[in-house]
């Protein structure tokens, strides 16, 4: 970044370089901009109000980095940019009413990075993962928050991870019973096992895509519990382990996970027994719907093969390498890099209520 | 959905509950969270949001920060 920010500057000179910046790093300059503006606004005078734009800054620069990266891994998710909007000091008590917008407090003496943990929250809350989240128990959607912002922090802002984690987050799962802290426990677990995006979030969007505009429904709520349930197992899953069902067979989801990773398999068979798996038994008997095909990055090319030979059933909609750990059978872990593609059916079902 | 975070910042705040009329509850120590009751002070402050045709307002306990988000679920989807 700094060498790309020292040519940019050399090339075309300061003015020119920092509109091209302004263009080609927004996100780093807000950072930039809100770290001046802090440094300048304890000088008070004609500093003071300078707190005010940093503050702004810091929220969109530091938020929208997040959700930047995010985006590029789940295009699909709702993740427009961040905008923090002050209210006027002089707004009335019915404009506030008419809009019906929630107001955060963001503090001048800030030493805890509380305007950030709070802000962070509430986009999280409010903006990302919309229509995941609007068919999902209040436990689920809350766990789903918390974990997302815990992402966000300990990514944007480290040094804050542990005053977020005692006063925030801690306080939220404080029972480790309730349905709230079982389910981040089941995310966090999923996570490790590199399924968060991969598949959880992949799912949860398609289920949601096919019932939204309907209204909210138990059986939802139930098949998500479920789905977690399942994708817990299958990070928990040792490595050879073949007892484990990767299939998720349910009224709303119907989605399977296929593990490219017998070498005997391959070197026997070919790729073979895994076309005539997804042809027969996944699309034509089990009527699979979503299938996560996972293999080390060193089967990518017979992965992509597989995938070609199944093109008139399943398409392609995801392909992403990503890190995930692998159970051995003495109970250690180990990361490993994978090869993840998403196919999904042509003809997928909508459901809608009368 | 929204992606703009509506904010207020201290320089503005005491004159934001003047205009709305809530600035001599506020240091006389009688506004309460809408969730926990609790006094709302300078130091707890967490948000302002309408509801039923009144401005409340919220304290930064953890659990009143998750009760306001799963009150603004509730809204959005009325």
């Amino acid at each position: 970044m700094s060498e790309a920010i020292a040519f940019v500057l050399g090339t075309f000179g300061t003015g020119l370089g920092i509109i091209l910046l302004l263009f080609l790093y927004p996100d780093k300059v807000q950072q930039w901009g809100a770290m001046i503006g802090y440094t300048l606004s304890k000088f008070g005078g004609i500093f003071k109000s300078l707190h005010k734009t940093a503050v702004r800054l810091d929220l969109q620069g530091y938020i929208n980095d997040y959700v930047g990266q995010f985006s590029k891994d789940l295009p699909f998710l709702e993740s427009k940019k961040v905008k923090v909007e002050f209210i006027d000091q002089s707004a009335t008590r019915k404009s506030l009413l008419e809009d019906g917008s929630v107001i955060l407090r963001l503090r001048k003496d800030d030493s805890d990075e509380l305007n950030f943990v709070h802000g962070a929250y509430m986009f999280v809350s409010t903006s990302l993962l919309y229509r995941v989240k609007r068919y999902i128990s209040q436990s689920q959607r809350d766990a789903l928050d918390l974990y997302i912002t815990t992402q966000l922090i300990e990514k944007e802002k480290p040094s804050i991870r542990d005053h977020f984690l005692e006063e925030y987050l801690h306080p939220n799962l404080k029972d480790p019973k309730s349905e709230r802290s079982l389910n981040y426990k089941n995310i966090s677990t999923i996570d490790d096992g590199g399924l968060f995006h991969a598949v959880l979030l992949e799912e949860l969007e398609f289920l949601g895509s096919k019932v939204f505009g309907n209204n909210k429904d138990d059986r939802i709520i139930l098949e998500v519990r479920g789905l977690m349930e399942f994708l817990v197992k299958v990070t928990q899953r040792k490595v050879g382990q073949e007892d484990t069902d990767l299939n998720f067979e349910r009224e709303f989801c119907r989605s399977a996970i296929l593990i490219v990773g017998k070498a005997t398999t391959i070197l026997t068979y070919d790729k073979t027994p895994y076309v005539n798996y997804i042809r027969d038994i996944l699309f034509k008997k089990n009527k699979i719907e979503t299938i996560y095909i996972l293999g080390g990055v060193e089967k990518k090319d017979i992965i992509d093969d597989v995938c070609n030979q199944v093109s008139g059933l399943y398409q392609v909609i995801r392909k992403r390498n990503i890190k995930n750990n692998l159970n051995r059978e003495d109970g250690t872990k180990k990361k490993v890099d994978t090869y993840c593609v998403v196919l999904r059916q042509f003809e997928t079902r909508l459901y809608q209520q009368n | 959905m929204s992606n703009t975070i509506k904010a207020v910042h201290d320089d503005d705040l005491l004159g934001l509950l003047e205009s709305l009329e809530l600035l001599n509850k506020f240091n006389a120590g009688k506004l309460k969270c809408a969730f926990c009751d609790e006094t709302i002070s300078h130091e707890n402050l967490h948000s302002l949001y309408p509801d039923g045709g009144t401005i409340k307002l919220v304290c930064n306990k953890p659990s009143c920060v998750s009760a306001l988000m799963a009150k603004l679920e509730e809204k959005r989807y009325e």
